[in-house]
């Protein structure tokens, strides 16, 4: 997808190495590229430039990266890409379940990363409209009639099993925590019950991937949670 | 009786209060009444009713003879004291049934004197020789015993692995022995008492060892003895004996103190392993890392060099040509993707030896499987992967992150063994009591040389060395493994391939609600 407007990218990071690489990656496209070196001064930017994606490093010399994410959330709905390294699993799932809404791990390539920000920015500009079809690869979701074709067959997906695609769908390319596909398809009460889904996306990888081994749709983000690839 | 009188109470009295496995025969009781008097009473009686028997047909002197055997029966088979009531019995009974007059004690024959005289003499020698005897065969039944016990005793401490093996040990060994509480106390680095067994006698731990000999001797009821070796004093031993009157006899003391040396020495023999154990730690852990620090430098450095030379070479003249650009940029990108792993690796390796906490969750082997290998696509792209999954195989509980890295770390180490073109294959099902991955290759195989250091941390095979490889991945795999009471195992495979085989303990998943 080929955005029309610039898209004002604020970068939060204290390594000015990664704020340059950035910078000179994506200044010759359509990005217009901020830089912030801290938690609070990205803060102020957020608030000042309003920028359309933010990238936010993890381990901030100011404030934690999940706390900047949960005060950008209190009134801003900008999407929160976190730039995370390996050893930060738990503040990674933190930053993600108190609203930021996508993660990548350090090192990254401009691929993904270019990736990630298309998803987080159509998202925000569609804005909860949703088409009543989806189709993605050789599956097409019928909203409005509940039902589920691949290759033009239509596919039987018991209530739970339709709930957890749905909610894969509306959170299409983005990684959704095990924390949040829980209580949206069983209710808050189960949210540690992980086996749920470790149980049913096997069901429905077996229903609507062609190698359930190797999913191309419902992908595994390990220790996190699940991603729906449409691309 | 008035000799043995003391012991004999002091046992009896800490029998009645140990409920424990003490009721061992080990140790004298004292004899009953009744049986002391059947002793002095029973031979001068049956002798009394032979020579009745014999009346009018023996003479006197035989009688007499038949008495004495009486008196060295008692005196050969109870105490001094029933002797000498047998030897008064028999004289009297003598004097009252066969001398004239007869039924009474009155003398009348005078040269009746010398007769009794010398068979309470007789009678007082046989029972004294027997009775010295029989303490020598005591003290020889005793002393056999004490080796018993104390062998029985000092068994336990030689396979004790440290002090406080030696204290749980020791305090079991005593109370089943010898039937009495103990508690030993062992002094620390700051030369305080502090317990190395069971805390089962009231008394203040944390002293100095003198305070606490002060505070044992005010105390009526324990006693204390000081566990000292040739070269130092290493703790004290605390016996408790039950009632504040009754003190612990002669002959179990005794053994109490000579398994107080043993004790002492098995203390400070435990004390010197432990401190040859950590020396040895010690040296094992200078020789990782001097075996590290050889591994980091070649393994970070060798991309660095790429990597560096790459960029600088972009940067100069030779940089804006097109062919080369893109050449050296996707050097730069795949070098420093490998030092990326280097890098992985070793922090992986780094927190799983301080000891981290696996996150148990129920994981499905088909997903395990399916993110380690979209991680290595780019490694294993262009071999055939051939997975055969039994639809049945059941949850594991497993740190899904740990789990994942051990596969990544596998297939990693599989491609980079297995030619682009040829296959490998990885089945998954239940066997037996384990969930049981295999993943199997065409590659090069293993040497059968490499097989038992393939695990080993920095171990590369000849095999491997030639595309650089770090020798952290498997030790990963198996530390992993480990940690999740599993194994990993390597052999032959297909084909001249590998073959490797990971096992996880299978438990039965909690319920899932359908729907």
């Amino acid at each position: 997808m080929v955005e029309t407007a610039t898209v004002k990218v604020l970068i939060i990071d204290d390594e000015s190495a990664i704020r340059r690489f950035l910078r000179a990656s994506l200044d010759p496209m359509e990005y217009t590229v901020l830089e912030a070196d801290g938690g609070l001064q990205g803060l102020r930017m957020v608030a000042e430039d309003k920028p359309n994606v933010v990238l936010l490093d993890l381990g901030l010399p100011d404030i934690d990266g999940a706390e900047v994410a949960r005060r950008i959330r209190e009134w801003s709905s900008v999407p929160i890409i976190v730039l995370s390294a390996r050893e930060q699993e738990r503040d990674k799932i933190g930053a993600l379940d108190s609203g930021a809404d996508d993660y990548l791990t350090k090192p990254f390539g401009l691929g993904e990363l270019l990736a990630r920000m298309r998803v987080a920015v159509r998202r925000a500009r569609a804005a909860g409209a949703m088409d009543p079809v989806i189709e993605f690869g050789d599956i097409r979701l019928d909203a409005a009639k509940r039902r589920v074709y691949r290759n033009g067959e239509e596919v039987h997906l018991t209530p739970i099993e339709y709930k957890l695609l749905m909610v894969l769908v509306k959170n299409a390319g983005r990684v959704v925590t095990h924390r949040q596909l829980l209580v949206e398809v069983w209710g808050p009460a189960y949210f540690e019950e992980t086996h749920y889904l470790r149980v049913y996306t096997g069901q429905l990888r077996h229903k609507l991937e062609a190698d359930p081994a190797r999913p191309r749709y419902i992908t595994t983000e390990p220790g996190v949670g699940y991603r729906l690839r449409t691309d | 009786m008035a000799g043995t009188g003391k012991s004999a109470r002091a046992a009896s009295g800490l029998r009645r209060t140990v409920a424990t496995p003490a009721e061992r025969p080990t140790w004298p009781r004292e004899k009953p009444l009744w049986l002391s008097v059947a002793w002095s009473v029973g031979p001068p009686i049956a002798a009394t009713l032979v020579c009745w028997a014999m009346e009018g047909r023996i003479h006197e002197a035989n009688q007499i003879m038949v008495y004495l055997l009486a008196v060295a029966v008692v005196g050969s088979g109870s105490g001094p004291v029933e002797a000498l009531l047998s030897v008064v019995l028999s004289v009297f009974a003598f004097d009252f049934f066969f001398v004239e007059p007869k039924f009474g004690l009155i003398l009348h024959d005078l040269t009746y004197i010398p007769t009794y005289s010398i068979m309470m003499l007789v009678g007082l020698l046989i029972s004294s020789l027997t009775a010295r005897l029989r303490a020598q065969a005591r003290r020889a039944a005793s002393r056999e015993r004490s080796t018993a016990v104390l062998y029985d005793l000092t068994r336990g401490l030689a396979e004790a692995a440290d002090e406080r093996a030696v204290g749980v040990s020791a305090t079991d060994r005593i109370r089943e022995e010898l039937g009495v509480r103990t508690r030993i106390l062992a002094l620390d680095d700051s030369g305080l008492l502090a317990d190395i067994g069971p805390a089962s006698i009231e008394w203040p731990a944390g002293l100095p060892l003198a305070d606490a000999k002060r505070t044992a001797s005010d105390h009526a009821g324990e006693t204390m003895l000081t566990l000292s070796t040739a070269s130092e004093e290493v703790g004290a031993l605390l016996v408790s004996a039950y009632s504040s009157s009754a003190d612990l006899e002669g002959s179990r003391l005794t053994i109490l103190e000579t398994f107080a040396n043993s004790l002492a020495m098995a203390i400070q023999r435990a004390r010197l392993e432990v401190k040859a154990r950590d020396a040895l730690v010690q040296v094992e852990s200078e020789r990782m890392r001097s075996s590290l620090l050889g591994s980091v430098s070649h393994d970070l450095r060798t991309p660095l060099t790429s990597i560096a030379g790459a960029a600088s070479t972009l940067t100069g003249p030779r940089g804006s040509i097109e062919d080369v650009r893109v050449e050296l940029a996707s050097t730069i990108f795949s070098e420093s993707e490998r030092l990326n792993r280097h890098i992985r690796d070793m922090l992986d390796m780094t927190r799983l030896e301080t000891g981290i906490q696996p996150h148990l969750e129920w994981q499905s082997i088909e997903e395990l499987i399916g993110g380690a290998l979209s991680r290595t696509e780019s490694l294993l792209k262009g071999r055939q992967i051939d997975i055969r999954l039994d639809p049945a195989v059941p949850l594991i509980h497993v740190d899904e992150i740990l789990v994942e890295k051990a596969l990544v770390n596998l297939l990693e180490n599989v491609g980079s063994h297995t030619p682009a073109g040829k296959g490998l294959a990885i089945e998954a099902g239940k066997v037996g009591e384990w969930v049981q991955i295999v993943v199997s290759d065409e590659g090069t195989g293993i040497d059968p040389k490499d097989l038992p250091r393939i695990f080993d941390r920095f171990y590369t095979s000849s095999r491997s060395s030639e595309r650089g490889g770090y020798g952290m991945g498997l030790a990963i795999c198996r530390t992993i493994m480990l940690l999740h009471r599993g194994t990993i195992e390597a052999g032959a495979g297909r084909a001249g391939g590998a073959r490797f085989v990971l096992r996880f303990p299978a438990e039965a998943p909690p319920e899932v609600p359908v729907g």
